[in-house]
């Protein structure tokens, strides 16, 4: 260990290159990467966001207003292109998973740097062949990406003009992005924890980084292959999903799902991880039940695989397979719900100060209970039949993925980035911009649910104009500008508070993880000899710093 | 400075080059075996189980003695279960849809 | 990582007789890379199953036409291109780097003569009118092809799909091999640190095993 880093922050290293820019994009320092992917992922998820505001505008009255149901379909599939591929499902493992999980565990980096880097360098080539299709479309399809959704059904997807091969081939290589991270956190996590530091002895949120890793691992490869397939398709008339030709388009939906069920978990279990930390570090209090909540995100990753056939209980599956994927889908709720049990009973008799990071993981618990509990509705196979491919759906995902995932990405913004860049966000802007957030997130997505049981198709460019549903549109799509304010005052207040906010010390919230007993922002090896774990990671009452 | 002690050698087994061989000559006989076992006939399925069994027995001797997982420490022979198990899950579940179909 | 004092520094290239820092590390990370190999390949697997199960008469008539003893050399090959490279890794750990050597050539050679084969394979199939082809080029495939009942078509869909993906791995092995016998030349590999050798061993048992799988489905259908 070289001491004449001993207190420069990684911020400050001496640049290599003239060039600056070179001395990030050549850098394998894990921090770095880090927040190389919260710039590019941050992004794409405002572009995607004012795409969203693009469909409400539209949606907000009936008849067409802007533009026409072509340019709709695009603008939706880009926008759960990005969202899914772009910045969910990187964000959190990427971001904060790179930044913090060597530093949660003791490490100075993680177990191969450079395939770290290499990673990154990946999702930005990922990254720029979807937005290469978006901006220059097909040979056929001028402008506007793919228009089949993200789900890429055939025979849509092969006969669609757009340009779906492009984004294909991108959701495919930023595949492989994913599976080397997640090669990289494994084998970190298993051969890079302090000494003392057993799997018992972890944060919560490395333990949601360990699991979200397996699950990329082994599902991400089948849908890899099954989009390359559908390319052949498009380009050859081999007939796999083709019943011309023999093929079954609802294996296509078999080998799709298979992955982008466990997606879902991949999405959401970092981002309770991250929830986790806020909520026991806001309260003062160890989480209730560690040892359940560890079990229960394994139960979620492992029951994850059994029921991703609730994506299509109406495509003509036979009924044996709808009973069985309607009844794990059922179990599976079971490990989320005691989650929500542990956090609830983390607050109960906590000293709790509701400071942002807090209210988004209080916001986070709200929204994300609405979203299960909308879950249970789908997964009833005689309910389904009504709710399948309505605004119900697109209700649920949304409180799951944005209320629940997204709120945790926000939380762990607010919550890491003073120990991140060594600088305090501005704290009643980021208030405001909660609120603004938390309501307009609701008021957007609520009616939806409504919409949708009154039959509201998803995916629909317009419809006819009726008594209730005409002010029930407005309403969402007046939420959808709330939350679009909400969300842009929030992200400039980062930015903001980036360069002008008062200097953070090191431990500001009161944590008890490895991350806040080192410099802030932190040295470029973190710590300056390999720390003892003492206390069990939630232990408030615990005195002494990094070696006990 | 990796946080894991010098413990690198854990095979301490001596490598030979005589189990090697004697194992190729196991792999060239179960695919003799294999070969041959499509004069016997069965029904499509018994030869569809019957194949798999032979190939699995083959892929078990690869990945135990080629691959070297039976002098590995525990933990690898035993995440080696997962993409394993997965599979089989996908392959059971799936199967729940295709020969349940009811065709009008 | 040793060869990075500055962290924040970027070295392209390996440094010679730079030792891994962390063998048990570096193999496991291989071994975690091959499952998604495993799960790739499973998918065409499960691809396969669901259709022979729907079309169990056309694979076999199909699978009539693939010639079972080109495919049982090209098995044989394999397993013993698998044989070899075991040696090889034997032999550097005894500190035989001119058999070690050796043996990686003769891995190559039967990875080479696996390839020639399949062409060979694939060209008697395209000179019977039988191959997949731009939709771009001519209206249909080829008119023979789609002159099949419809399972056969899937079957042969799925062979070219299938053993194209596999030759792709072999080529790609081919690749990494030359590689390693370079760092072998280079003693970059050597008998106290094998790891590179070991992990591409790894990567190529797995080509052999998707093939152990792939022989019966195609070629033993009765």
């Amino acid at each position: 260990m070289s001491s004449s880093h001993a207190h420069t922050s990684y911020l400050d290293v001496k640049d290599k290159y003239q060039f600056k820019p070179l001395n990030w994009i050549l850098s394998v320092d894990h921090k770095r990467i880090g927040v190389m992917y919260l710039y590019t992922a941050f992004a794409f998820f405002i572009v995607a966001l004012l795409i969203g505001v693009t469909i409400k505008l539209e949606k907000m009255f009936p008849g067409q207003q802007i533009y026409g149901p072509e340019f709709y379909n695009k603008l939706f599939t880009t926008h759960s292109v990005i969202m899914i591929f772009l910045f969910i499902i990187p964000t959190m493992p990427s971001i904060f998973g790179n930044f913090f999980l060597p530093i949660m565990i003791g490490a100075k980096d993680v177990s191969f740097p450079r395939l770290n880097l290499v990673s990154y360098w990946i999702y930005v080539l990922g990254a720029g062949i979807a937005v290469g299709g978006i901006v220059l479309g097909s040979p056929t399809s001028l402008i506007g990406g793919a228009d089949t959704g993200w789900t890429f059904t055939p025979p849509n997807s092969t006969l669609s003009g757009s340009a779906v091969s492009s984004t294909l081939l991108a959701a495919f290589i930023l595949g492989w992005g994913t599976i080397l991270t997640a090669i990289n956190f494994i084998v970190t996590i298993h051969r890079m924890r302090a000494p003392n530091m057993k799997f018992l002895k972890m944060p919560l949120f490395v333990w949601t980084l360990y699991v979200t890793s397996w699950i990329q691992l082994i599902a991400t490869p089948v849908v890899g292959i099954t989009l390359m397939l559908q390319v052949m398709e498009r380009f050859m008339p081999i007939g796999w999903f083709d019943p011309t030709k023999g093929g079954d388009p609802v294996l296509f939906q078999h080998m799709f799902w298979i992955y982008s069920h466990p997606a879902v978990y991949i999405m959401i279990l970092p981002a309770m991880g991250a929830i986790s930390e806020v909520i026991t570090t806001f309260s003062q209090k160890a989480i209730f039940g560690y040892f359940s909540m560890v079990l229960s995100t394994v139960g979620i990753a492992a029951v994850g695989y059994f029921v991703w056939a609730h994506h299509m209980f109406l495509t003509g599956m036979s009924e044996v397979a709808q009973f069985v994927f309607s009844f794990f889908t059922f179990l599976v709720a079971i490990p989320t719900a005691i989650k929500v049990f542990n956090w609830t009973a983390t607050l109960y008799k906590g000293s709790i100060k509701l400071d942002s990071p807090m209210l988004f993981a209080i916001g986070f618990l709200f929204n994300f209970s609405i979203g299960g509990f909308t879950g249970l509705f789908l997964g009833a196979l005689n309910v389904d039949v009504q709710l399948h491919g309505t605004d119900f759906v697109v209700a649920h995902f949304h409180y799951t993925m944005f209320g629940g995932a997204g709120f945790g990405i926000f939380a762990a913004v607010h919550y890491w980035f003073p120990k991140m860049f060594g600088r305090i966000i501005n704290e009643g802007v980021a208030k405001l911009s909660f609120f603004l957030v938390f309501i307009g997130f609701n008021v957007l997505y609520f009616p939806m649910f409504i919409l949708g049981v009154y039959g509201m198709p998803r995916r629909y460019h317009d419809y006819v104009s009726r008594d209730f549903f005409d002010p029930i549109q407005k309403i969402s799509s007046v939420g959808a500008m709330i939350l679009a304010t909400g969300v842009i005052i929030m992200v400039l207040n980062w930015i903001i508070s980036g360069s002008r906010g008062k200097k953070a010390s090191d431990n500001p919230w009161g944590g008890t993880t490895l991350e806040w007993k080192v410099e802030t922002p932190p040295t470029l090896f973190n710590f300056d000899k390999v720390p003892t774990v003492v206390n069990d990671v939630y232990d408030y009452d615990a005195k002494g710093g990094l070696h006990g | 400075m990796s946080g894991h002690d010098h413990e690198e050698e854990q095979n301490h087994h001596e490598p030979t080059y005589g189990t090697p061989i004697l194992v190729f000559i196991g792999l060239v006989a179960l695919t003799c075996i294999t070969v041959s076992s499509t004069v016997i006939k069965l029904s499509a399925t018994a030869s569809v189980l019957l194949a798999m069994t032979v190939a699995t027995i083959k892929a078990t001797l690869v990945v135990y003695f080629f691959m070297h997982l039976k002098y590995e420490k525990k933990y690898l022979g035993l995440f080696f279960a997962i993409p394993v198990i997965i599979l089989v899950i996908i392959f059971l579940w799936t199967f729940t849809d295709y020969p349940f179909r009811v065709y009008n | 990582m040793s060869n990075n004092q500055d962290g924040a520094f970027f070295y392209l290239g390996t440094s010679p007789h730079v030792e891994h820092e962390d063998k048990e590390a570096a193999k496991f990370g291989m071994w975690l890379f091959l499952y998604t190999e495993l799960l790739l390949f499973g998918a065409l697997f499960l691809a396969y199953a669901v259709y022979r199960s729907i079309y169990p008469k056309e694979f076999e008539i199909a699978a009539s036409h693939l010639d079972r003893t080109v495919g049982t050399v090209n098995t044989i090959v394999l397993l013993f291109s698998s044989l070899t490279v075991v040696i090889a890794i034997v032999a550097i750990q005894k500190g035989n780097k001119m058999l070690s050597a050796f043996m990686l050539i003769l891995t190559m050679a039967c990875a080479f003569t696996f390839l020639i084969i399949k062409t060979f394979e694939w060209k008697a199939k395209f000179d019977s009118g039988i191959f997949l082809v731009p939709q771009s080029n001519i209206g249909e495939a080829s008119a023979v092809l789609s002159a099949l009942p419809q399972g056969q078509q899937v079957f042969y869909g799925l062979y070219f799909v299938m053993t194209g993906l596999h030759a792709l791995h072999v080529i790609i092995g081919i690749g990494i091999f030359i590689v390693i016998l370079v760092f072998l030349f280079r003693d970059i590999i050597h008998k106290k640190d094998v790891v590179f050798l070991e992990n591409s061993g790894l990567y190529w048992h797995i080509v052999d095993l998707i093939w152990i799988f792939l022989f019966p489905l195609y070629y033993l259908v009765v």
